[in-house]
């Protein structure tokens, strides 16, 4: 396969992740959308190493998926922490700041 | 380059690691001793260390080549110095100014919120001297994570809960955006090397080049969430309001500062700049003029003091891309230089500001723009101090912020008609923050206060105001010699690109 199939992939994926992040009320759908879009990012690095023949794009994904498990982490810590404070955690309903 | 890792490559890295372990040995303090005292003083006293390290460094003289360790992924060169002091700088007092706010609004263990800033600012320092675009993401993560956690920790406040989680979803969005076009960069170019890919693209006129163009435009808005840039700064105004305020001065500076420097790392280090890319210029020259038209007429409308920092330090970023738009017309440090010299007093000022808004909310836990009535009288030397500070970041002469948005203005003039009209409207721009800036001042000295009792100032508050002001009197009595070194720095940026 082409490069420019898993590149086209890898678009249409950061798309989806990126569209369910700004469509998709709930924080907890949010981070699965944001963790589609790391991951798609992932899958560019992926083509681009095998067809470049270069390692940095490998080390590159085992550090990217590092640092999203650091980010999940806290990232729930603070949706549990909101769901302590209130039962719902719509984010349609963190409103209290505006203006 | 040298293949081992060894004294000469962890020396290089020291001021960063002896952070670090900072960091932890204030986390685990909170196991020894029950006084908050130990554990503030360990940390203000402890970031002499780091200071000195960089010292060690700074004095060094490199030569023309920066210093690099681990195959390039960590620069060390006199822009990298030149933030990391500023850096130091603003994590002393950032810690210097929050001992009694934490104790008195936030339940958690001091040396939590000490560690947590500490680590921040190791990853803010990390991202202006790295090398390589995974140095670049690694500490721009390192510096973003703790950030989330400071928005959300005064865990009874609803407020704050709700900033945090704004933070950290917007926050974790434009890292995936960021790392998007760090991978496009790599695919274009084939390296991670910033180095290398400024020899990758050096012999391109890449005009065609579709993945190196959608990478750059991917980066810049990474970057351009984390300085608060306008298509990208709705996070600001809800995060400075929620978040306990001394967490709001951190975001405030340090995310701003350690945005700039990596942003100006990574176009100018690898080259970016000095390809012909009109394309670029045209987009940070629009996001620059919506960024300060919406950062300061937002400014105008607000009744709470912090979001009006927010949108005021919006704006403030739009001056800095101005001087980004003219870095990439111009294609020399002038524009570099008079970045580095804006932040520089940007800090400064706004720590002084943010410490006369902690001093009111510290002493009765209000936060408005009309709880600042009579302020003057309440409690003059901060006050005084808090006014010094509005002042300059309105930009009155003679005073540093003058001279600061001056050179900014300056290396943006007379490079076509496109940088001529960002110039007016900045100059436009500077006139309508007057207002919002006096207004406060005015409030201060000539309306009468509802109370008149006396605002008891915590030392730490009047200590980081003092600092503050004596920076901006310093600031404004060396700025010529200060920006002729700054210049060197810029130039570090530029140098690496001859050889």
């Amino acid at each position: 396969m082409p490069l420019s199939a898993f590149l086209t992939v890898s678009g249409v994926l950061f798309a989806i992740g990126a569209l369910g992040v700004l469509v998709r009320k709930n924080p907890l759908i949010m981070f699965m959308s944001i963790e589609l879009m790391l991951n798609a990012v992932n899958l560019s690095f992926m083509a681009f190493a095998h067809f470049l023949d270069s390692a940095q794009g490998w080390i590159f994904v085992f550090l990217t998926l590092t640092v999203a498990a650091a980010e999940v982490v806290v990232g729930l810590a603070i949706i549990v922490s909101i769901f302590r404070s209130r039962t719902n955690i719509d984010v349609d309903e963190l409103n209290s700041l505006k203006g | 380059m040298t293949s081992t890792i060894g004294l000469p490559q962890i020396w290089l890295l020291s001021p960063e690691l002896s952070l670090t372990l900072l960091s932890f040995v204030v986390l685990g303090l909170d196991l020894v001793t029950r006084r908050k005292m130990v554990t503030w003083v360990t940390a203000l006293i402890g970031l002499v260390i780091p200071l000195a390290l960089t010292f060690s460094l700074a004095f060094n003289t490199f030569g023309s080549r920066p210093a690099t360790a681990f195959y390039g992924m960590l620069v060390v060169d006199d822009f990298a110095i030149y933030f990391k002091l500023l850096f130091l700088l603003m994590g002393f007092c950032v810690i210097l100014v929050s001992y009694q706010y934490i104790e008195k609004y936030l339940r958690v263990t001091p040396g939590e919120y000490y560690a947590i800033i500490l680590m921040s600012l190791a990853g803010m320092m990390l991202m202006g001297s790295s090398g390589e675009l995974i140095t670049i993401y690694i500490s721009f993560e390192l510096a973003s994570i703790p950030l989330y956690i400071l928005a959300g920790l005064s865990r009874t406040d609803t407020r704050s809960a709700e900033a945090a989680v704004k933070y950290v979803l917007l926050g974790a969005m434009s890292s995936a955006i960021l790392l998007y076009g760090l991978a496009l960069l790599y695919g274009a170019t084939g390296t991670t090397d910033m180095l290398e890919i400024a020899r990758a693209t050096a012999n391109v006129l890449h005009t065609g080049n579709l993945l190196l163009i959608v990478g750059e435009v991917f980066v810049f808005a990474g970057f351009g969430f984390k300085v608060s840039a306008v298509p990208f700064h709705m996070w600001a105004p809800d995060i400075y309001e929620g978040a306990p305020t001394p967490s709001t001065l951190f975001f405030s500076v340090g995310s701003k500062a350690a945005g700039f420097a990596a942003l100006l790392r990574i176009f100018v280090f690898s080259g970016l700049v000095s390809l012909n890319n009109s394309y670029l210029w045209v987009m940070v020259a629009v996001v620059a003029a919506l960024t300060m038209i919406v950062g300061n007429v937002g400014a105008l409308l607000q009744s709470n003091i912090k979001r009006m920092m927010a949108y005021s330090s919006i704006g403030q970023a739009g001056y800095l891309l101005v001087g980004f738009a003219a870095l990439i017309i111009h294609k020399t440090s002038a524009g570099s230089q008079a970045m580095m010299i804006f932040l520089f007093v940007f800090v400064v000022t706004n720590i002084g500001a943010f410490a006369g808004i902690i001093a009111l909310g510290d002493a009765t836990g209000r936060e408005n723009i009309r709880d600042f009535d009579g302020f003057g009288r309440r409690s003059p030397w901060i006050a005084a101090g808090m006014a010094v500070c509005f002042l300059a970041l309105a930009g009155i002469p003679p005073m540093a912020g003058f001279l600061s948005k001056l050179v900014i203005f300056w290396a943006a003039w007379g490079q076509g008609s496109g940088m001529t009209i960002l110039v007016i409207i900045g100059l436009l721009m500077s006139a309508v923050s007057i207002v919002y800036y006096a207004n406060v001042v005015w409030r201060m000295y000539v309306i009468e206060p509802e109370k008149r009792e006396y605002i008891q100032t915590p030392v730490g508050v009047g200590l980081t105001m003092a600092i503050a002001v004596i920076g901006i009197i310093v600031l404004t009595i060396v700025f010529g010699p200060l920006l002729a070194q700054i210049g060197l720095g810029a130039n570090s940026l530029f140098g690496a690109l001859v050889h």
